[in-house]
């Protein structure tokens, strides 16, 4: 993998960590009456879910898209996209329950492969 | 400036983004919520649809797939599929599992977070044509989770919900249809839409047909941009057969649920332009301003945008049609940029042309007249609240819970007298995972005015409307069956259970508490029904508590009064 590649990769993961950090203080006031370590499972978890896989499916839009519209745009198609992914996964047999350990790490795939695949052009 | 100072200046729209969403987390998820996000019991449940929803999605949470429906929907027979929208309610257990959460406030979450989405990619949209009227565009959706445009999330309108911020997905893609793989997103969203939300097609042919339109007087479509839209419609109807073969059915038998005559819909929830307050006058205002731009600005591709809250407004306030009342509660995103044009028009008049930073300035007046905004809506509805919508409350969901666990899988029930609301709510009998019956409330009253304790009622099943299989060897072929030929006549005496609501208990409608008239002789008419089922020896009290009773019945179908 290119350098430059790493360091946008860097980037990227210091904005998310300082979000994740900020949405955790953010959800800990709106749910007040909440235990601080489920607002922050809640936050790591819905990252993981849909906000990482979403900047990295959007990774190929970088040069087009800032950061916080990639996050928005990749979210929505993230959900978009597991929605169908998990309604289909269901009716061929895989148990819901599952597809938070599938769905979302193939997503993240997917947005890196575009990702180089791109760059490599 | 030191470095922090430049850090904080360059990444200040993200900032002003981290903020806005805190502020609309806190005007809905708080109040919505309770200040909580696990539950003891759903929040934010107000009518009979979210627990339909929730019914559905807790099906696909337990059996892995929306395949079939629970059998107890379906007068207790197997194998049928519903036509119902399933991308909400899929998302949904999704969600649950991701974030480890109970199902119901999954559901909840859901909703409130697709308009916080719905409003970013609007704000995205926006920021196309000119960042700082993206940033004066944005206060107006804190309207979204003021009432009475809440609502839509409260009165579970929540699989409509979900499927309107794919359509603002849909159009966002629309103007970008030069990015690589555009048409596979557009496709992948639309599919989204249809299978969130089927009748959204329909407000999408309206903002999309707008945008070609307009593409076209501004000369920027070409061959390429058609070839792309066909490859996104091949590939939605691709992805959405499968479901599409199922609705179709609905589609084809429905008549008048999905007709294009003007209908007062949604009663109570209607929504005007009133219900903005004073602002309504803004917006207004704004509108023509869009026109204004529109014209003025047509040599500029990406003042298309100004089109988008002109057809958003007229669907709802022109056409009237049966379904397009639920565009009403993405009014505040839609019409968010009408509200911001006016101010982005003033500005550029250049009364403020001696601020430095004109970024920072935008996005702290932004924040301003959010804040402004928020302090106005909750004023202008005071009297009522959302921390008190709530069908059902937490006694009468815990009977239902205790249901589910404790009696057997295929025994029936009747809830003889449940709470006050009028019998179309009813669907929250699902969650007692047993097929159920009940009597509607006229039926007991007029059994309380004759004095008279009987066998026969008017008994009514709590069923869908949907009795559609697959053929197992064709699965997009579906047949649809009738309904009736499950049904029979039944008295109280042939039902394994029959619950009944022991007290009057105030009941929550439209934010406020009443106590509903009758509530008392209902509640007396029912003791004395149970008093003198018991009399007989087959039948015995399973579960009592300050709310209601619970008989069996061991001798269903034989003699009982």
């Amino acid at each position: 993998m290119p350098l430059k590649n790493i360091s946008e990769f860097k980037q990227d993961l210091v904005l998310t960590g300082l979000l994740i950090l900020s949405f955790s203080i953010i959800l800990q006031i709106v749910l007040y009456k909440e235990s601080f370590l489920i607002s922050l499972m809640t936050v790591l978890r819905f990252f993981y879910s849909i906000v990482i896989p979403g900047l990295c499916i959007s990774l190929y839009l970088k040069n087009k898209l800032n950061y916080s519209a990639r996050l928005v745009l990749g979210s929505v198609f993230i959900i978009a996209s597991t929605s169908i992914t998990s309604y289909y996964l269901g009716i061929l047999g895989l148990h819901v329950k599952y597809h938070p350990w599938i769905i979302p790490p193939l997503m993240m795939l997917l947005g890196v492969l575009l990702f180089l695949k791109k760059d490599k052009k | 400036m030191s470095s922090f100072g430049e850090k904080i200046v360059k990444h200040s729209e993200s900032i002003f983004l981290i903020l806005f969403v805190g502020i609309l987390l806190w005007m809905s998820i708080g109040p919505i919520m309770q200040y909580k996000l696990v539950h003891d019991m759903p929040m934010g449940f107000g009518a009979s649809d979210s627990y339909a929803w929730y019914a559905y999605a807790q099906n696909i949470y337990e059996t892995g797939n929306f395949k079939y429906t629970a059998p107890f929907m379906n007068l207790g027979v197997e194998g049928f599929s519903s036509p119902e929208p399933p991308m909400f309610m899929q998302f949904t257990a999704f969600l649950s599992y991701a974030l480890g959460i109970p199902l119901y406030d999954a559901q909840t979450l859901l909703g409130v977070l697709s308009v916080i989405f719905g409003a970013l990619i609007f704000f995205l949209l926006i920021k196309e044509y000119s960042p700082f009227l993206a940033y004066l565009s944005l206060p107006l959706c804190v309207f979204a989770f003021a009432l009475p445009f809440v609502n839509g999330i409260l009165v579970g309108v929540l699989p409509s919900i979900f499927s309107f911020f794919f359509l603002i997905a849909c159009i966002f893609t629309l103007l970008h249809m030069d990015w690589k793989y555009s048409s596979i997103i557009l496709g992948i969203f639309i599919s989204a839409m249809i299978m969130a939300h089927h009748a959204r097609v329909f407000e999408f042919a309206f903002f999309g047909g707008a945008f070609i339109i307009l593409a076209f007087l501004f000369k920027t479509i070409n061959l390429n941009f058609i070839k792309k839209l066909l490859i996104s419609g091949l590939t939605a109807f691709i992805i959405s057969l499968y479901q599409l073969s199922i609705f179709y059915r609905r589609l084809s038998e429905s008549s008048g649920n999905f007709s294009f005559t003007p209908s007062d819909a949604a009663g109570y929830i209607w929504i005007t332009i009133n219900d903005f307050g004073l602002v309504k006058y803004v917006i207004l205002a704004g509108l023509i301003l869009c026109v204004y731009f529109l014209i003025k600005e047509r040599k500029n591709p990406k003042a298309i945008i100004f089109i988008f809250p002109i057809v958003a407004f007229s669907l709802l306030q022109f056409l009237r049609m049966n379904k397009v009342y639920q565009i009403s509660f993405y009014w505040p995103v839609f019409l968010s940029l009408p509200l911001g044009i006016i101010l982005f028009f003033f500005l550029q008049l250049r009364l403020f042309s001696k601020v430095s930073n004109a970024k920072l300035f935008y996005l702290a007046l932004s924040l301003t007249i959010s804040l402004f905004l928020v302090c106005y809506s909750y004023y202008s509805y005071k009297g009522t609240s959302v921390e008190q919508m709530s069908l059902i409350d937490l006694n009468q969901w815990n009977n239902l819970v205790w249901i589910s666990k404790n009696t057997e899988p295929d025994s029936n029930i009747l809830f003889f007298y449940f709470n006050d609301f009028p019998n179309d709510n009813i669907y929250h009998f699902f969650q007692s995972k047993r097929l159920s019956f009940y009597v509607p409330l006229s039926e007991i009253d007029s059994a309380i005015e004759q004095n008279i304790t009987k066998k026969d009622y008017e008994i009514l099943d709590n069923s869908i409307a949907f009795f559609y299989k697959r053929d197992p060897t064709s699965p997009l072929k579906t047949i649809s069956l009738d309904k009736n030929i499950y049904l029979k006549n039944m008295s109280i005496c042939d039902f394994n259970y029959i619950y009944g609501k022991r007290t009057k208990t105030p009941l929550i409608q439209d934010g406020k508490i009443r106590v509903m008239p009758m509530s008392e002789e209902r509640a007396r008419y029912t003791i004395n029904l149970i008093n003198t089922l018991l009399k007989n020896n087959n039948f015995e009290i399973v579960r009592k508590d300050n709310e209601a009773y619970l008989i069996k019945n061991n001798n269903p179908g034989g003699e009982c009064l």
